[in-house]
């Protein structure tokens, strides 16, 4: 019952939130790029932190997913939701065949190849510029329209993505908890013994690919839908380092560091408004901090420090210590 | 000139010495008798600088080892023949000669004495180390210690896995070697061939030095011819 | 048509040769996989670019970068990635990337985002070679990268300090046995790594614009030469680099120009996948 009333009394506040700031449209479109990156950042958390695969082509599923949808109501007609499932398809697909070379590679080779994949599908959207625009992007995007509603202010919208985030959280701890979470966790680990135990580790890797995927594709559907342009330059390696930042900061695995991350790297550059490359150094540098200091991230120190103050046996012991009750013998 | 006190080491949890102390002479030769996991092995590391020891002191020449890096302890004076030899196997046997002789000058001047303890070395200079048979590996183990003219030479079961005639070989160098003035401090399972070099020795079992003396003492000694039933 | 195509893609592929050089030497000696390396690279390009504005003559900016970049790389193995000397490949790995962010931010805050034209070396109209015109930066690039190899493989076989990297890449406890100092080693094989990658950023920048994003495409091209070459040979390197130099000129000019980076990717990806020892390199076996 207790671990259950922090995430409910998060969740009531989310749904207090836009009566909270006054309806504010800028500060409830923040919050929605905050949700957006939140998905993409648990999609690449399930895959490194979960699964121990890197991954550097993030951005690309994301940029995946945002031009099927658009192209596909715009050019095509389909409405939001069919085109919404069209775009997770395509991710997924595409995360299975990227999945597939990662079966025989590691650590770094694989980070290697997902960058070139980040960075060429970039190159491709660019390239076959009389169906997507090419580096002038797409305009006017159309507001979601979801049977006969359609979503077209900030706080709807607002609501629209809270909507997927919750869907998208409950998977993630779903999976975490469930035996594929252990399996990956244990890919994670150590893949060789992973293999003498009988976990079939390529179907394992697969999944957490696609599942990857899918989070980024439908990242970047509702991207595309908030902010209603869409340019390749969006979703560069830039992006992909950007995700892998937030959870390495806010904490590998841990749903609540894909949140922390997201919320801390979304609203930074609004604060830091002149001067953006501070952001990347921000990012950089904590990063080494993190990994130095608290390899689990923020989350991740802040639960070993509840444990350390909760524990009545470390409180007793260090009383004890400080009044001198030990002697050295 | 070596004197080790009370070394305790552990491995994470797990205790492998309990306080051995040992000594060497100048000019003496020492071996270091026990079985498999006894704590021969460790207590070299230790004293090379490979492992740091929870406590107890390493006294070279009055100066405390413990703490240094394995670098200064070589320049020191200390050389180390490893177990696994710990030849670099992609470079020629001439190449890891000199390495042996990284901290001098010019060590051609010691070429002749060593050719003449390993005569097979000469024969095979241009080849890659990976490429030599067990008992030439460690002659030229032994070989690139000795071109560093250490002070004292730490050899870590110089007669693993070779045969009698290799096994006979590498002792009849230590011996010349120990004749040449270098002191040994030198690890072995097989107690027969050590303690026709060495005149001291000690012998570890569990992570304690069980007995200690004297190789005359110590070859009738009722202990020894326990532990190692004649071997 | 083919001469000048074949010189362009040499060139081409000597800067991706230089950039894989120093990539593989780092990892053969030092372990990790440097995703900063075109960064570092960049930080040290933009840094020259400013001492030419400044009136420096273009050969000491040149100087100037190089042993700037030495002193960044000795600088990041000893302050940033020393203390991670026990962590996890992985760790390296993304500290990496985060050292890559943070110096890329670097770049654009000190030097801003607009594009620089770097003014060529050898400035001047193309030289005629058997009737063929021939850029002279790329001769330019051919000359430095045929002397860089062979400075390097002279230092690696025929200096005392190059045989002792070479030992530690062995085996680098006994290198310590013998009294090695292994980190000056490593200090300087990062110094050498960063001065390689710096070398093919500034000879390259003339050739495109200088923009914070320049190295990221050239990182990758960096990673494929050294993949398709064999990540544990440095003769692969050089060998990887100009291969995929040539055949990215070829593709352009038969096929077309936009797909170039995809045939890097596609590469890679097959190397790995039919030959992940590459062309030159050897089989490595896995220990649990």
């Amino acid at each position: 019952m207790k671990a259950r009333i922090l995430p409910l009394t998060l969740l009531v506040l989310a749904l207090l939130l836009p009566w909270a700031t006054g309806f504010s449209g800028y500060i409830l479109y923040l919050l929605g790029q905050v949700g957006v990156n939140a998905l993409a950042a648990l999609g690449l958390n399930l895959l490194m932190g979960l699964a121990g695969q890197i991954s550097l082509g993030h951005a690309g599923f994301v940029a995946i997913g945002a031009y099927v949808s658009v192209l596909l109501e715009m050019r095509v007609g389909l409405s939001f939701l069919p085109s919404l499932l069209a775009a997770l398809i395509a991710c997924a697909l595409l995360g299975a065949v990227i999945g597939l070379p990662a079966l025989r590679l590691s650590g770094f080779y694989l980070a290697v190849v997902t960058m070139a994949f980040g960075l060429v599908t970039t190159q491709v959207i660019t390239n076959l510029d009389s169906l997507t625009g090419g580096p002038h992007g797409i305009r006017n995007i159309p507001w979601p329209k979801i049977a006969s509603l359609t979503v077209e202010s900030d706080l709807a919208m607002y609501f629209l993505i809270l909507a997927f985030l919750l869907l998208g959280l409950w998977f993630y701890q779903n999976i975490r908890r469930s035996r594929t979470g252990r399996a990956l966790q244990a890919l994670r680990d150590n893949e060789l013994s992973s293999q003498a135990f009988g976990i079939h580790v390529a179907r394992y890797k697969l999944i957490a690919f696609v599942c990857s995927a899918v989070y980024a594709g439908l990242s970047g559907v509702l991207y595309a839908h908030q902010v209603r342009y869409i340019n390749p330059n969006d979703f560069s390696i830039f992006l992909s380092l950007s995700y892998m930042a937030m959870i390495v900061i806010g904490g590998l695995g841990f749903a609540s560091g894909a949140l922390m991350g997201s919320l801390v790297f979304t609203l930074l550059p609004y604060f830091l408004t002149r001067m953006a490359w501070l952001t990347w150094v921000i990012q950089g540098f904590a990063i080494l901090f993190i990994l130095r200091l608290a390899p689990f991230g923020l989350v991740g120190a802040w639960n070993t420090l509840k444990l350390k103050m909760l524990r009545p046996s470390s409180l007793l012991t260090r009383l004890i210590s400080k009044v001198g009750f030990t002697r050295k013998s | 000139m070596l004197e080790v006190r009370d070394l305790v080491v552990w491995y994470g949890p797990v205790p492998a010495l309990h306080g051995v102390s040992l000594s060497v002479e100048e000019g003496g030769s020492v071996a270091l008798l026990g079985a498999n996991g006894a704590g021969k092995t460790t207590t070299l590391r230790t004293i090379s600088g490979l492992i740091r020891p929870r406590s107890g002191m390493i006294l070279w020449q009055g100066k405390n080892l413990v703490g240094l890096p394995p670098e200064a302890i070589a320049r020191k004076g200390i050389g180390h023949v490893p177990e696994g030899r710990g030849l670099f196997p992609e470079l020629t046997v001439w190449e890891n000669l000199k390495m042996g002789a990284y901290l001098r000058r010019d060590f051609r001047a010691d070429l002749p004495w060593i050719f003449e303890i390993f005569p097979v070395l000469k024969e095979r200079l241009r080849q890659m180390a990976r490429t030599l048979s067990g008992g030439e590996a460690q002659m030229l183990a032994i070989a690139r210690a000795l071109v560093g003219r250490p002070k004292l030479l730490l050899l870590d079961e110089p007669s693993l896995g070779l045969d009698p005639i290799h096994t006979a070989r590498v002792f009849l160098a230590l011996k010349e070697i120990k004749e040449a003035g270098v002191s040994l401090l030198l690890a072995e399972q097989n107690a027969y061939k050590a303690l026709e070099v060495c005149t001291h020795a000690y012998v570890l079992e569990l992570g304690f030095v069980q007995i200690w003396g004297p190789t005359q003492e110590l070859r009738s000694a009722e202990a020894v011819r326990r532990i190692y039933l004649g071997g | 048509m083919l001469l000048p195509l074949l010189i362009g893609g040499l060139a081409n592929g000597g800067v991706y040769g230089l950039v894989a050089l120093g990539l593989v030497w780092l990892h053969r000696s030092y372990g990790v996989m440097n995703f900063a390396h075109g960064e570092m690279a960049l930080f040290v390009t933009f840094l020259s670019f400013f001492l030419v504005q400044l009136g420096w003559p273009l050969s000491g900016a040149f100087l100037a970068a190089l042993l700037a970049a030495a002193l960044l790389g000795w600088l990041v193995e000893r302050l940033l990635l020393r203390p991670f000397a026990g962590s996890s490949p992985l760790s390296l790995v993304i500290a990496t990337m985060g050292l890559l962010m943070a110096l890329n931010g670097l770049s654009s805050g000190i030097w801003g985002t607009l594009p620089q034209r770097f003014p060529p070396a050898l400035a001047g109209p193309p030289v005629r070679l058997a009737s063929w015109p021939v850029q002279r930066q790329d001769l330019l690039i051919l000359g430095v990268l045929v002397f860089s190899a062979l400075v390097l493989f002279g230092f690696l076989f025929f200096t005392k300090f190059g045989l002792a990297s070479r030992a530690a890449v062995q085996n680098p406890w006994m290198a310590r046995l013998l009294g090695v100092s292994i980190n000056k080693v490593y200090g300087a094989s990062w110094a050498l790594s960063a001065a390689l990658a710096a070398l093919a950023s500034i000879l390259f920048a003339p050739k495109t614009v200088l923009t914070t994003s320049m190295m990221m495409s050239v990182l990758i091209k960096g990673f494929t030469a050294g993949v398709l070459g064999g990540f544990n040979s440095l003769p692969g390197a050089i060998l990887g680099g100009v291969c995929l130099g040539v055949m990215e000129n070829l593709m352009a000019f038969y096929v077309s120009t936009q797909w170039k980076d995809s045939l890097a990717l596609a590469l890679i990806v097959l190397v790995l996948l039919v030959r992940p020892e590459g062309l030159l390199g050897k089989k490595e076996t896995q220990r649990v």
